[in-house]
């Protein structure tokens, strides 16, 4: 994240993302799609997180990607399809749909994996802050990235304690179900009772105040911000007009 | 009690946001920690809804999803379910549905089909049919017997849905019956869960 990449300021790389989104969801065909998705893992080695890119990719969509493959062009019966065996068939048109599909969900899915990747979190609720969206918005999303580690380690302490006092977590289907309540719950009361206090350290603060507050973390518009962002504009205006032209 | 848009942003209100996202999160966690075969990841978004209303449900819903989103991008095409959950559940608790037997049923059996229709067009028309998940052999099923893809779909999500929507509304509300009185109080939408009528006279 300490990269040139992400060091910029979140929003001209957000402009970079829609501007990818929109392309590989208004260019005909799948070559194009499939290219970003090279072009997105270029982009995460200059950034440094190539590695991390591929990882968190492989984990999710190729499995989707195969599934539909198989739906579209074995299972899902089309004008053209012949039958292979009992009941898989093979269509072209079904070919070509998953084809395009999957390479929109290949592009658009990489530069959003990209994104979250290269922009912390914090850069993102300053910048949603300068651009004017309420405190209480910013605070909920940025309060919502923190508390869930928290309470995966807060479920992982409650589970040990309910174990050590004999709740059984391996057994037949019933157990383990039954098991469910006795840990969840007294992550929920405990939560509950931490919202109260939160509320009112919150409010003794003038969480609710009106008035304009300052940020002590800041982060500034590089030059090369601008260059993106009117850069990202300058191809969205050209595509649309070439494709009005055509 | 003033309720609706407007009035249902409480500080209080906002701050269960968090809690309810992160309970999905830790829903799904321990579900597959104690290898239960449906995912229990709407917990979260069914139990805030229910005590803070539509709004705040729709909110920890999208936030929810959005947050998966960043490890699996799948999730954010996904976000209309939890959405549409949060809002539909959020307002059976306003109508109070959820104070009787009656209509706890009606509750989930809408809520069903809420989630499962919801569900199958993001399926249909965003990912071809396909979810990722272990629901897919499902509908490979109903594939093979020569149904077409939506009927498929949209079977698939009401069976899943509704032994889904039966277990996160089971957890919710026996985890809100153990909620005390006195936070229920001060949420919008708590009054109905409330165990005890309280005697003003004494």
């Amino acid at each position: 994240m300490d990269s040139r990449i992400g060091n910029l300021y979140p929003s001209s790389k957000f402009t970079f993302i829609i501007l990818i989104i929109l392309l590989s969801m208004f260019v005909p065909g799948f070559i194009f799609q499939y290219m970003i998705f090279l072009f997105i893992f270029l982009i995460s080695l200059f950034s440094g997180t190539a590695i991390k890119f591929l990882a968190t990719f492989m984990k999710s969509i190729p499995i989707l990607i195969i599934f539909i493959f198989i739906f579209q062009v074995f299972l899902i019966v089309n004008e053209d399809s012949q039958q292979i065996w009992a009941f898989i068939h093979f269509s072209q048109i079904g070919l070509m749909t998953s084809l395009t599909m999957t390479s929109k969900i290949v592009a658009i899915s990489s530069s959003i994996i990209w994104f979250f990747q290269v922009t912390r979190v914090k850069d993102i609720v300053y910048a949603l802050e300068q651009s004017g969206v309420s405190q209480k918005v910013t605070f909920v999303i940025a309060s919502t990235i923190q508390l869930i580690p928290q309470m995966l380690n807060l479920s992982r302490t409650i589970a040990d304690a309910q174990k050590s006092r004999g709740i059984e977590t391996e057994g037949n289907l019933f157990v383990r179900a039954k098991a469910f309540i006795p840990m969840i719950g007294p992550l929920v009361l405990s939560s509950i009772q931490q919202i109260e206090e939160r509320v009112l350290a919150l409010e003794s603060r003038a969480f609710s105040s009106k008035a304009k507050k300052t940020s002590i973390y800041e982060l500034k518009k590089q030059k090369f911000d601008y260059i993106i962002m009117i850069f990202c504009i300058l191809v969205l205006i050209v595509y649309i007009v070439w494709r009005i032209k055509l | 009690m003033k309720r609706g848009i407007k009035h249902d942003f409480s500080l209080l209100a906002l701050l269960l946001i968090p809690v309810g996202v992160s309970l999905n999160v830790v829903g799904y966690q321990l579900s597959t920690i104690l290898k239960l075969p449906v995912f229990i990841d709407q917990i979260g978004t069914i139990m805030v809804s229910m005590i803070a209303g539509p709004w705040i449900g729709l909110l920890a819903g999208l936030l929810g999803n959005v947050v998966n989103g960043m490890l699996n991008p799948i999730a954010i095409g996904f976000s209309i379910v939890s959405v549409s959950v949060g809002l539909v559940s959020g307002y059976f608790s306003k109508w109070r549905f959820y104070t009787n037997i009656f209509g706890i049923i009606i509750a989930c059996v809408l809520l069903t089909i809420v989630q499962a229709f919801s569900a199958a067009i993001v399926t249909v028309f965003l990912f071809g049919g396909v979810t990722g998940a272990g629901t897919d052999l499902i509908t490979a099923t109903f594939l093979a017997t020569g149904r077409e893809l939506w009927n498929s779909v949209v079977s698939t999500n009401l069976i899943s849905g509704a032994v889904n929507t039966i277990i996160n509304f089971g957890i919710s509300w026996l985890i809100i019956r153990k909620v005390p009185d006195r936070f229920l109080i001060k949420l919008n939408y708590g009054a109905p869960y409330i165990k005890k009528e309280v005697n003003v006279n004494g």
